[in-house]
């Protein structure tokens, strides 16, 4: 993965690891997101981003009830999920090392 | 539990501000055109998450963001060119089944009334089911363009989402019937063939369903499937479910009638009465309509005896019965008939069950009865 998709992808890598501790679904999910500071980086982009990860076929869904009365969709993370999370943050971690030697060093 | 919901049957369990909200979102997405299974995906996931939010009393705007509009922007950011091209393709599949359809039923017509170049028919220039599909395809860029231009009213007030709902309900069926309407009083035609328009309806049904067929199984699908993620039940389970929220909009609007002319509110024992009565009555007019019809089918019978020879009053008769028959499953069965039947389903589960329609688990008692019954 380059770097550019790494910046856009951050969004992206933080719901597929929040996917990755074990099936969830979009207010759960939104949650997690929210209590770690994500909130206005996350709301109306959070569909589109579950989307994608599922028509890349890194997550799979099925449909079931909740307690509430609505349907409601359940993620789980997939093996390629699995893998491609793994590659994601080990680019993350090798470009926040940089990222931080040029900052702190610079300062 | 098993019983598929489409969310716009358990939408009322939303309340005040973020049924509000949305309903806002709803109507936004509606403008962007797009296959019905996917507003209704997309629908379902917001649905959820703002119940949930409900529940826990977080309010909307946490879920949402201050800026709405903003959020619809994000929220529909991956709809592109094939969701528009989705949407185009399932109206023209639709307007292609009403074609062949009505197109079938003017040979069988013709059949009966003993025309044996029924073919024939078809080789005139084009009448009414071609230009019901003029009509119809009139009635689908008329609703494009609503949607572009009263999108940026949507936010502004409920009356426009209320005229822009009632636009996309009425706009297709309204320009196909009005189109039928030109073409009876009129000596227009279109420069092709009923037969041209036949071919080419079958023809794109054909490539429509293989070319998903495709796709499906390209996606790791059965090759008939047809985009539902919903689980399967009949049809007759989703409509009782879906009455609960039906009926409690019904008092509501009722009452809110009553509140602008300053009248007392009904109560809802008032209301049950009321439409217990309703049913009733339902039933007394479909006994007496199915009568009617029988007694006119009976009279013609005999009067076409009067004048005829025993054969051609056995074959009037027996051709009667099959046209009242797919009247009867056309017409009278989904309108009238069902819809009783369906209310006398709802209200006996509730009865048996001790519940009435506005208790707080009424959705779940309905449930329950199914999950029983499986």
């Amino acid at each position: 993965m380059d770097d550019t998709q790494l910046l856009k992808g951050i969004p992206q890598g933080g719901i597929l690891s929040v996917i990755s501790r074990g099936e969830t679904y979009g207010y759960e999910i939104l949650s997690v997101l929210n209590e770690k500071g994500f909130e206005n980086l996350i709301e109306g982009t959070l569909y589109p981003v579950l989307t994608r990860l599922e028509k890349k076929g890194l997550v799979s869904s099925r449909m079931g009830k909740s307690p509430l009365g609505p349907s409601r969709k359940y993620f789980s993370i997939t093996s390629a999920g699995q893998e491609y999370l793994a590659g994601f943050i080990e680019n993350y971690r090798r470009i926040t090392d940089i990222a931080q030697k040029i900052l702190i060093e610079e300062e | 539990m098993n019983i598929p919901v489409s969310y716009i049957e358990t939408k009322n369990t939303l309340r005040g501000e973020y049924l509000e909200v949305f309903e806002q979102i709803e109507s936004y997405c509606t403008t962007k055109l797009m296959t019905e299974q996917e507003l209704d995906d997309r629908m379902t996931y917001l649905l959820d998450i703002f119940a949930e939010a409900q529940a826990n009393n977080v309010p909307v705007r946490s879920v949402t963001g201050d800026d709405i509009k903003q959020f619809c922007g994000d929220f529909l950011s991956d709809c592109s060119w094939r969701s528009l091209f989705g949407y185009i393709a399932q109206v023209l599949k639709r307007i292609s089944w009403v074609t062949v359809f009505l197109l079938g039923i003017t040979v069988v017509c013709e059949l009966i009334s003993g025309n044996i170049n029924a073919a024939d028919v078809l080789m005139n220039n084009s009448k009414a089911a071609s230009w019901l599909a003029v009509g119809v395809t009139a009635g689908v860029l008329m609703q494009l363009a609503a949607g572009l231009i009263i999108r940026s009213f949507i936010f502004k007030a409920k009356k426009y989402r209320s005229i822009y709902s009632k636009m996309v309900n009425g706009t297709i069926w309204t320009a196909g019937i009005a189109a039928v309407i030109v073409f009876s009083f009129s000596e227009l035609t279109l420069p092709v063939s009923d037969a041209a328009v036949l071919v080419l309806s079958v023809l794109y049904l054909a490539g429509y369903y293989v070319v998903r067929g495709i796709l499906n199984q390209k996606n790791g699908h059965r090759f008939f499937y047809d985009g539902s993620q919903k689980q399967r039940t009949t049809f007759g389970q989703q409509v009782v479910t879906s009455m609960v929220g039906e009926f409690r909009r019904d008092y509501d609007k009722k009452n809110e009638r009553l509140a602008r002319k300053g009248k007392p509110l009904m109560s809802q024992e008032d209301y049950l009465a009321k439409t217990v009565k309703d049913t009733k009555a339902a039933k007394i007019s479909t006994i007496v309509s199915f009568g009617l019809i029988a007694a006119g089918y009976i009279s013609s019978i005999i009067s076409v005896a009067a004048d005829s020879a025993p054969a051609d009053t056995l074959f009037y008769a027996a051709t009667m019965v099959i046209v009242l028959v797919i009247l009867y499953f056309v017409i009278f069965y989904p309108l009238v008939v069902y819809p009783y039947l369906i209310r006398k389903k709802f209200f006996g589960i509730l009865e048996k069950s001790g519940k009435n329609l506005f208790d707080k688990d009424a959705y779940d008692c309905i449930a329950k009865y199914y999950e029983d019954a499986e």
